[in-house]
């Protein structure tokens, strides 16, 4: 059924990871990922491992529930890995008709893969341990600068802001009428992919009828609030950098520095 | 608070078609801290009166002002917006964040109020409407009126001077519509809070102070619930009901006193009624 | 009277083996008689929804069986499938699932699903829209442009053209004033009486239930908390009241009444039973 899907991934808690600001994540991610892609050796490599292993340890997220998200992704990691295997040339260990595996093969194989669960590891962690209205808040904050260009910022994060809010109303809506048109006998399990494809018509059209009808409904209900767009708004919760933010952000810091200048440096 | 004067209301047609006046006339004057019930069935006009208390609609003809503000002034308008505020039918399409305390802060931010103030608001008006363990909470979580009473302390937050209740318990459960009522009657007898609540629920309009009656866009009867209620005829030709407890009162025909419609003053009736025969 | 459907020890259980695993519904056993009115009562969160979806094969049981005419629904897919038009389900604001061009269409969905001629499915939407007081010309109108309360009458339609042998409604008078409510109620009561339908009227309303319904079942936390006549039911007003559910104001009156050690009965629920009870009451003691 559609309402089992968990959405947002957001699992409250109140340790330091969930604390942190999320200008400080979200930069800490960006900075982390391309720490990781400068890695080259099994020093930098461990380093950058360690440092997620202590943030998922830190944060008290289940290790189960990050492998269930890496469950995901292991079909990428495995070809992302057999790919570099395949195609790196160097020292041929061995060959077996046209595929010849190289020393550095392997070695790229599984630095690779590594790195993209790594990468995957710390994104999950982000999105586990920051609600996404602080995901939110976050972005239009450090987009804020582009303001300046006129971008409108603060009306895509008020945009994305609505969509998150309305995404399970919208589920559980969807779920109705999909029941209500199988009581019906709308059968939306058999025939070939056209057929299937048509027997959502009645349940789109409804759920976009229901959707302008609610929008129609925010908007009014917005403007009686004294919405009017993103200037002289104040907010409720300001994000402001801390203590914890300024450990945070340096310890981020200091080890993607050491990952960088181990691998690039000293070459381990 | 409120004045609407000779308010006269025609939806904007299209060519062709002839124009439709849903309110014909309408004088209202609601004073601080009244209670005021808005009754009437589908097509009565009730709901595009509501909508003209705020300015979401402007008369076609006549005025409304509030707190002697025109609503039909459109620079005036935010003014009018923050002295009455508006709680609508359905939960689910006036709230706004996906946090209960942040949605409720969303006027407050709108005004440009600091932090300090808004969160002073925020907490306030959820305590008043008894959601502050729910504070931290998603909405789609909540119950229909849980919602509801966070959409209540959204508008309660601008700190208005009347909140205007379209129907706000049509689309919820017994006790969803229990607590709901139990909320707004609390604004009013505790807060002072002046209440226009549109509804078709004759149990609600009985909690009020004044219940106003709309039939065909005009208002028929304005009066006191007791007096509105015992007026049995008269409702049920506007195929609108009473109470059960005046109904059967009048039923019984024996002279009782229509206007005791409570539950307890019905039952102190029936029992006088019944205690008179053994006289005899 | 024979039993049409049959409910045996009816378990549904959501998001088994997650943090969320919330038990709906839990051994629920109960028998409809063919042409039986049955109003079923529970206040949001009984498991009373959950409930009447397994009716029409919806939903599966984690465990229990569901039997129509004393067969299984889930024992061949043909069962299935035939239990989907023979439990004709109308959803909560079922005018929200409008989607065709034209009424006519979309109260011919459900008997174009089931498979029937152009001849046999005209004579069925122009039947249905009749009884739900649609008029010829609104049948080739867009459902979209219809009131409300005749959005509602179409929705309505679409499920009776199918001409199920048990009809289910889940709060059909939803959010309508009191005019609409009569309305609906008294299209569904021709209806009834006009086919000898089996219908189960789903409500959390005492008062529409009781003054509708030949029997009650009264679900409280995924369970039957009672079912039995009205009055039977109203003899248990207190209990009705602790499981969050209101009670028609006369019954309350009644307990009022008790209260203050007149002694009349706890089982009355509509306005003509209190006026003839009291006259009685007050009959008996002037002439005593």
């Amino acid at each position: 059924m559609l309402k089992d899907i968990t959405l947002g991934q957001y699992f409250p808690g109140k340790s330091a990871v969930h604390r942190l600001d999320p200008r400080v994540k979200l930069l800490a991610l960006i900075v982390y990922i391309v720490a990781l892609f400068m890695a080259g050796g099994a020093v930098s490599y461990a380093i950058a491992t360690a440092f997620v292993v202590a943030a998922i340890a830190i944060s008290g997220i289940k290790p189960k529930l990050i492998l269930k998200s890496l469950k995901a992704i292991i079909f990428i990691v495995l070809f992302t890995a057999v790919l570099n295997m395949l195609y790196t040339p160097g020292d041929v260990l061995f060959s077996v008709w046209i595929i010849r595996i190289t020393k550095q093969g392997i070695y790229n194989g599984f630095g690779m893969g590594l790195r993209v669960i790594l990468l995957v590891t710390a994104s999950a962690l982000l999105t586990y341990t920051t609600s996404p209205m602080a995901l939110t808040d976050g972005l239009e904050s450090l987009l804020s600068p582009l303001k300046k260009l006129r971008i409108p910022v603060h009306e895509f994060a008020m945009m994305m802001t609505i969509a998150l809010r309305f995404i399970p109303t919208l589920i559980e809506e969807t779920d109705k009428i999909m029941s209500a048109q199988k009581a019906r006998g709308a059968d939306f399990e058999s025939g070939n992919i056209i057929k299937r494809a048509k027997a959502l018509i009645p349940v789109l059209i409804p759920l976009f009828v229901s959707s302008f009808r609610r929008a129609d409904e925010l908007a009014t209900a917005m403007e009686c609030r004294l919405y009017h767009g993103g200037s002289n708004r104040t907010r409720l919760n300001v994000l402001r950098y801390g203590r914890l933010d300024g450990i945070g952000a340096l310890v981020i810091a200091m080890v993607c520095a050491a990952v960088i200048v181990v691998s690039k440096v000293f070459g381990l | 608070m409120i004045k609407a004067e000779k308010v006269i209301f025609e939806y904007p047609v299209q060519e062709n078609e002839e124009a439709r006046e849903v309110l014909h006339g309408i004088d209202l004057h609601v004073k601080k801290g009244e209670f005021v019930a808005l009754l009437g069935h589908n097509g009565s006009g009730k709901s595009t009166f509501a909508k003209l208390l705020n300015g979401i609609l402007v008369p076609t003809g006549g005025k409304v002002l509030i707190d002697g503000i025109p609503t039909d002034d459109e620079d005036r308008l935010f003014d009018v917006r923050k002295r009455a505020g508006m709680v609508f039918q359905n939960p689910d399409n006036q709230i706004v964040a996906t946090v209960v305390e942040e949605d409720v802060a969303f006027a407050c931010e709108n005004m440009g109020l600091p932090s300090q103030e808004i969160r002073r608001r925020v907490d306030n008006a959820l305590e008043a409407v008894g959601m502050s363990e729910f504070k931290l909470h998603a909405p789609h979580m909540l119950s229909g009126g849980q919602k509801q009473r966070v959409a209540i302390a959204g508008v309660l937050a601008m700190e208005p001077d009347v909140i205007i209740l379209d129907e706000p318990t049509a689309m919820l459960d017994p006790k969803g519509r229990q607590e709901v009522m139990n909320a707004i009657t609390t604004l009013n007898r505790e807060k002072g809070m002046t209440i226009v609540l549109i509804t078709h629920h004759m149990d609600e309009a009985c909690r009020a102070d004044r219940v106003v009656v709309m039939h065909g866009g005009s208002i028929v009867t304005d009066d006191v619930p007791a007096r509105v209620f015992s007026q049995v005829e008269k409702m049920h030709r506007l195929s609108l009901g009473v109470p059960q407890t005046v109904e059967l009162m009048y039923e019984l025909n024996e002279g009782l006193d229509l206007t005791r419609l409570s539950v307890e003053d019905c039952a102190a009736e029936i029992e006088k009624y019944l205690a008179k025969g053994e006289d005899k | 009277m024979t039993d049409i459907l049959t409910v045996e020890h009816l378990m549904h259980v959501y998001g088994v083996g997650t943090p969320f695993e919330k038990v709906a519904v839990n051994d629920v056993s109960f028998s409809i008689g063919s042409g039986e009115f049955v109003g079923l009562i529970g206040h949001t969160g009984s498991g009373k929804s959950t409930l009447i979806q397994h009716l029409n094969g919806l939903l599966k049981p984690t465990s229990g069986r569901i039997l129509i005419h004393g067969e299984d629904i889930h024992a061949t897919k043909e069962n299935t499938r035939a239990a989907r038009f023979a439990v004709g389900l109308v959803f909560q604001y079922p005018e929200h699932q409008l989607f065709e061009e034209t009424v006519r269409a979309d109260i011919a969905f459900g008997p174009k699903n089931m498979g029937l001629g152009e001849s046999e499915i005209e004579r069925r939407v122009i039947e249905s829209a009749e009884i739900v007081g649609l008029k010829k010309s609104d049948l080739d109108r867009s459902p979209f442009e219809l009131s409300g309360g005749q959005k509602r009458r179409t929705a309505l339609a679409g499920v009776l053209a199918m001409e199920p042998e048990v009809l289910v409604l889940d709060e059909p008078m939803a959010g309508l004033d009191p005019e609409g409510r009569r309305a609906v109620m008294g299209y569904v009561k021709e209806y009834h009486k006009k086919h000898g339908t089996t219908v189960i009227f789903v409500t959390h309303s005492m008062e529409d239930a009781a003054q509708n319904a030949q029997r009650l079942i009264v679900m409280d936390r995924g369970r039957v908390l009672m079912q039995g006549t009205p009055e039977q039911v109203f003899e248990r007003a207190d209990e009705l009241r602790a499981s969050g559910l209101d009670t028609p104001q006369v019954t309350d009156l009644f307990s009022a009444l008790r209260a203050r050690g007149i002694d009349v009965p706890q089982s009355v629920y509509t306005v003509e039973q209190a006026v003839r009870c009291l006259r009685e009451l007050k009959g008996g003691k002037t002439n005593a």
